[in-house]
């Protein structure tokens, strides 16, 4: 093999004999500045297997169950819908105004959702 | 909404959901602070477009990442510290069942990273977990809602329609579907004993449909509440849910 060329790139100084192989893998990544492959190093650094393992196991269980829809800027929060699929506005005013006004406001750091095993937390938190 | 917050800021979003089952990692404190600071430098990098701001938030790594080993608590927050307070953008966290997190005897010191997070500059946190002391007297101050309020009249309205459907079914009875006094309050009274739970409710519902085809009265079908552990965890003790 006198020529390997990968793109628009051509290698010509890379020589292999018979039938071996070369692998020309990442290359293509010179072409990143040193600020975005130190950026990568850092997020790769960060990262650990399983990262997110439940979220991916929730977004399963969210769209084969929940009915509960997040809408962004609209003036529910969470609806229902009901069997003819129209929406209920008001049955969630109360979670409606206190989250909302929780997300829109300056002063509380925390909010905190609680309730027993199996009471649907991390469907909400999922529908956020 | 958050927007709204946010106002002309750039807002960043993290999310981290605690799963009992999950790696290791995944269940401790600095897997959370590693995954939320990993979410912000991205958002951030993708919504300015250059990465001078990270540069200058993680200036001890960005030379050679790997150089200071594992990330420490303690670096992991000075840059979550510099990210909120320097930066100047706004900063979202969603973080779920902290009652997963590990070690399960050392959850106050995950409470009182939550309540460290929460004072941050530009963040706002919502978190969710089980009604236990070490959460709820630590979260005292912040604001926050009990989801089986939230969903009793979802789950009488799904009560009521399974047993009515099943008297429906056999014909010979007809509490339910006349919406007698005894029947509307067993549908009140079995919602109230579910304290929100999904699943004790349709193994209750489930048991009295079968007792409904069996002929048995509405005060029969109240006897099934009180013969029902009242919490999951006595009935299926080695689950998760």
């Amino acid at each position: 093999m006198a020529l390997m060329s990968i793109g628009s790139r051509t290698y010509d100084n890379i020589r292999a004999r018979d039938n071996s192989r070369i692998h020309l893998g990442d290359v293509y990544n010179d072409n990143r500045s040193p600020e975005e492959r130190a950026l990568k190093a850092i997020l790769e650094s960060l990262s650990y297997p399983g990262m997110t393992d439940h979220r991916d196991a929730l977004a399963e269980a969210h769209e084969r169950t929940f009915d509960w829809t997040f809408l962004k800027g609209e003036t529910a929060f969470l609806v229902e819908r009901d069997q003819d699929g129209h929406e209920e506005w008001d049955r969630y005013d109360t979670v409606n105004m206190n989250f909302r006004s929780w997300l829109e406001q300056e002063n509380h750091g925390l909010f905190c959702v609680t309730g027993k095993p199996g009471s649907g937390k991390s469907s909400f938190m999922y529908a956020v | 909404m958050l927007q709204a917050w946010a106002a002309d800021a750039v807002l960043l979003r993290a999310d981290h959901f605690f799963w009992i089952l999950g790696a290791p990692m995944q269940k401790s404190v600095e897997g959370l602070l590693r995954g939320i600071l990993r979410s912000v430098l991205l958002g951030l990098s993708q919504s300015i477009g250059n990465t001078d701001a990270i540069k200058h938030i993680c200036s001890s790594r960005w030379q050679s990442p790997t150089a200071n080993g594992m990330w420490s608590r303690q670096e992991l927050k000075q840059m979550l510290t510099r990210l909120s307070s320097e930066s100047g953008v706004k900063s979202f966290f969603l973080i779920d069942a902290l009652d997963e997190c590990e070690p399960q005897d050392r959850l106050n010191d995950l409470a009182n990273e939550i309540a460290w997070l929460s004072q941050l500059k530009n963040v706002k946190i919502c978190v969710s977990c089980r009604p236990w002391d070490v959460f709820t007297r630590k979260f005292e101050t912040s604001i926050s809602l009990r989801l089986d309020q939230l969903t009793r009249r979802d789950m009488e309205t799904y009560i009521g329609a399974r047993l009515t459907s099943t008297e429906e079914e056999k014909g010979w009875n007809t509490e339910f579907c006349n919406e007698t006094r005894a029947a509307k309050q067993l549908i009140q009274n079995i919602a109230r004993s579910a304290e929100g739970v999904f699943l004790w409710t349709e193994l209750v519902v489930t048991a009295m449909c079968s007792e409904i085809r069996k002929g048995s009265n509405v005060e029969r079908l109240s006897q099934i509440i009180s013969d029902f552990p009242s919490d999951l965890d006595e009935y299926f003790p080695s689950t998760h849910l």
